[in-house]
């Protein structure tokens, strides 16, 4: 009897190790499949991380690999703040993006240089990246590496000589098309060829930081161009290649004008369907006149002068010139017109336009423009306002683009609208996607001010209130206890 | 079913007339009220980082770990060592239906924990606009991180006679999926073992899916079955006198 006993327990004990086999055994597998066929759904406000189809076309659609690298050296400042929140929703986005396809997209690696410092100098040599590359979402595919910077990802707006106290802002949400246009970029074989014209007295394309293109350069080499310099009235030849060459009309010492042969081989470039980008000189003539006047594009003589305000409530005329109207059916401006821009030139020309060429970006009413050199001063003959600043044309083929200012380029000067919009001409000029495109949404604003009222009452509700319902109810149970009993 | 509805409706009331679940209660909205106030300043009256920044700090993280085991650590311990578990046996009512009875009441006592800080919400969008969807979505990865976390409760309770052993002991198991989410520092992005940590871990789903908004199907399955696995395995404990 007893050995029937044992057997017993001993078959129940085997069925039992068998039974839990077999669960775990569904339970692993049910686990494999889910995390094989997973379902992601955004509930939250604006659904901003929902992986549209569009999305997963883009994503298959990629021949390789993305590898996606994201150093993170933030100020703690309010501007920081707000900078490190784009990044983050950017890493969100990506990572979102990688869960819908991990075998086009790797998960994105973020690394903060300075806690993590070690780590970021292996990654850093691994990619060949700059010790100030950071900041930037730096996607990889094969050797090819495009960056996207803070500005691309969002539109900031922070503090202004008007509004001191003004805390920084996300005015535009551009996280998803950027990255969007740079997944497009990054798996393209062929370079934006961009030759940069030298010789005349431009600043050079390498150097010290200060006094040379470099910033300029690297900026556009992270939009997948290729960069070089071309002594135009040397070779007196543009390459084939080129897809956009860029005059920029100033430098350390003088400009000298563009001869007649640079200006002949530049009319060939854009017949031939190239793209030619100028940056005018703040005085004299840069030689392509005649083309510019082909195009339906003149210089007028003096510079842009405006009304600027000071730190301190205090206003006074300067030639800081600023450019806030765009047209909005331009494909250089269309994505931008959305925004409330501000592209600041100081000092910029101030151009005429005609047949076929098309103003791009012009000065409000209250800009003149100054003839008399010197300190500017607002009268009655000086044209008014407003003052384009940027034009544009289609010559035969090609493409020409001409900015009334040059120093944007300059290190200091290379950073917000200026930066945008300059991008934005030299995407169009060159006929690729250089830039991001899309315009990007208005963030949902949920946010309360949190005035003594609020804070009092949510206090009291969260500290009191609350738990006081709690210990009311226990001490009505002890009663009807008490009393049962 | 329905003696496991109402032998849950006989816990639930166990547990609502006990002194120590209204302390509970009473702290857990003190503690988890105070935790929202101090979120709501430090995300500066953001709302949409508030459900994220409520249910995901460590006093959240300490609230999810440590009140299941409280609230299950006597569900089964207790009814062994008063003797009455056997009593309730010869009423003819299954292992598992008095193991599910257990686990639901705890889980639904649990809920009902988290159910009081809504009128907190409530206020909250008298004066804004609260993201219903990410507290949706938060409520539901509570729901379902709360249950793996009473089911692991409720197996420690049959475990051991003594509650606060049992307390101790499912601490530490949930404390041991908790930590689950460290592994991935061992590893690199795109590594399929950082995929699957991200699998399992309680803290990634909550703290960057479902307080966010999103909502994963792994999430309850992971949780779902998890949560079968360890009643299953509390079932065959019980049954162990047996064999």
């Amino acid at each position: 009897m007893s050995d029937f006993i044992i057997q017993r327990r001993r078959k129940a004990r085997i069925h039992v190790v068998l039974q839990l086999l077999l669960l775990l055994w569904i339970v692993w597998v049910v686990n494999v499949w889910s995390f094989h066929q997973s379902i992601r759904i955004d509930w939250s406000q604006g659904s901003r991380m929902e992986v549209t189809a569009s999305d997963r076309e883009l994503l298959e659609a990629l021949p390789r690999m993305v590898e996606v690298l994201v150093p993170l050296d933030i100020d703690p400042s309010a501007s920081g703040r707000v900078r490190l929140r784009v990044l983050s929703q950017a890493l969100r986005w990506l990572d979102e993006l990688s869960q819908a396809a991990p075998g086009a997209l790797r998960l994105p690696v973020s690394v903060d240089v300075n806690r993590d410092g070690d780590r970021w100098e292996v990654l850093r040599s691994q990619r060949g990246l700059e010790a100030d590359a950071v900041n930037r979402i730096h996607l990889f595919c094969g050797e090819r590496r495009l960056s996207l910077d803070v500005d691309d990802l969002a539109l900031i707006r922070g503090t202004s000589p008007l509004e001191p106290e003004q805390l920084p802002v996300v005015e535009v949400d551009r996280v998803r098309e950027s990255i969007e246009a740079a997944l497009r970029q990054i798996v393209q074989d062929q370079l934006t060829e961009i030759r940069i014209s030298q010789g005349s007295g431009e600043l050079p394309l390498e150097g010290s930081r200060g006094v040379s293109l470099q910033a300029f350069c690297d900026d556009l080499e992270a939009r997948g161009a290729h960069v070089t310099g071309v002594d135009l009235t040397l070779d007196g030849v543009i390459e084939t290649d080129t897809d956009l060459l860029l005059v920029i009309g100033g430098g350390i010492g003088r400009f000298e004008p563009l001869g007649a042969s640079v200006r002949r081989a530049i009319d060939r470039h854009l017949d031939n369907g190239g793209g030619v980008l100028v940056l005018l000189p703040s005085t004299g003539i840069c030689g392509l006149e005649d083309t510019m006047a082909a195009a339906g594009i003149s210089v007028l003589p003096g510079l842009v002068a405006e009304i600027t305000a000071l730190p301190g409530a205090v206003t006074r005329p300067s030639y800081a010139a600023v450019g806030t109207r765009l047209d909005p059916f331009h494909p250089v401006t269309a994505s931008l017109a959305r925004d409330r821009i501000m592209v600041r030139y100081m000092p910029s020309r101030a151009l005429q336009v005609s047949e076929p060429a098309t103003a791009l970006l012009a000065t409000g009413p209250g800009a003149w423009l100054e003839r008399e050199p010197g300190n500017p001063r607002r009268q009655r003959e000086e044209t008014p306002g407003p003052q384009i600043l940027a034009a544009a044309a289609e010559v035969g083929a090609g493409r020409l683009v001409v900015v009334g200012n040059w120093s944007t380029v300059l290190p200091g000067s290379w950073r917000l609208d200026a930066r945008r919009f300059l991008l934005a001409c030299c995407d169009w000029a060159c006929g690729r996607d250089l830039l991001p495109a899309g315009a990007g949404r208005e963030p949902v604003s949920n946010r309360i001010e949190l005035d003594d009222r609020i804070r009092r009452s949510f206090f009291w509700t969260s500290s009191a209130v609350l738990p006081g319902c709690a210990l009311l109810g226990g001490l009505l149970m002890a009663w009807a206890r008490r009393k049962d009993s | 079913m329905s003696r496991v509805i109402s032998l849950t409706r006989r816990d639930l009331l166990g547990l609502f007339v006990s002194p120590v679940a209204w302390v509970i209660i009473f702290v857990f909205l003190l503690v988890m009220g105070l935790t929202f106030h101090l979120s709501l300043l430090g995300v500066d009256g953001d709302l949409r980082q508030l459900v994220a920044a409520t249910y995901g700090g460590l006093v959240f993280w300490f609230m999810m770990l440590v009140i299941p085991p409280l609230v299950a650590m006597r569900a089964l311990a207790e009814e062994r060592r008063l003797g009455s578990l056997e009593m309730l046996m010869t009423t003819g009512v299954s292992d598992a239906a008095v193991v599910i009875a257990k686990w639901l009441a705890t889980w639904v006592f649990f809920l009902f924990l988290w159910i009081c800080l809504l009128p907190l919400w409530a206020l909250l969008s008298t004066v804004g606009q609260v993201d219903l969807g990410a507290l949706f979505s938060a409520h539901l990865g509570v729901a379902l991180v709360g249950a793996g976390f009473c089911s692991t409760g409720i197996l420690a309770s049959a475990v051991t006679s003594h509650p606060l052993a049992s307390a101790a002991l499912a601490i530490a198991l949930n404390m041991g999926l908790f930590l689950i989410h460290w592994l991935r520092f061992l590893y690199q992005p795109g590594d399929l073992q950082l995929r699957w940590i991200d699998h399992f871990s309680a803290v990634h789903h909550l703290g960057d899916e479902l307080t966010r908004g999103i909502f994963d199907l792994r999430i309850p399955v992971w949780w779902g079955t998890f949560t079968i696995l360890m009643l299953f395995v509390t079932t065959k404990v019980l049954e162990r006198r047996r064999w």
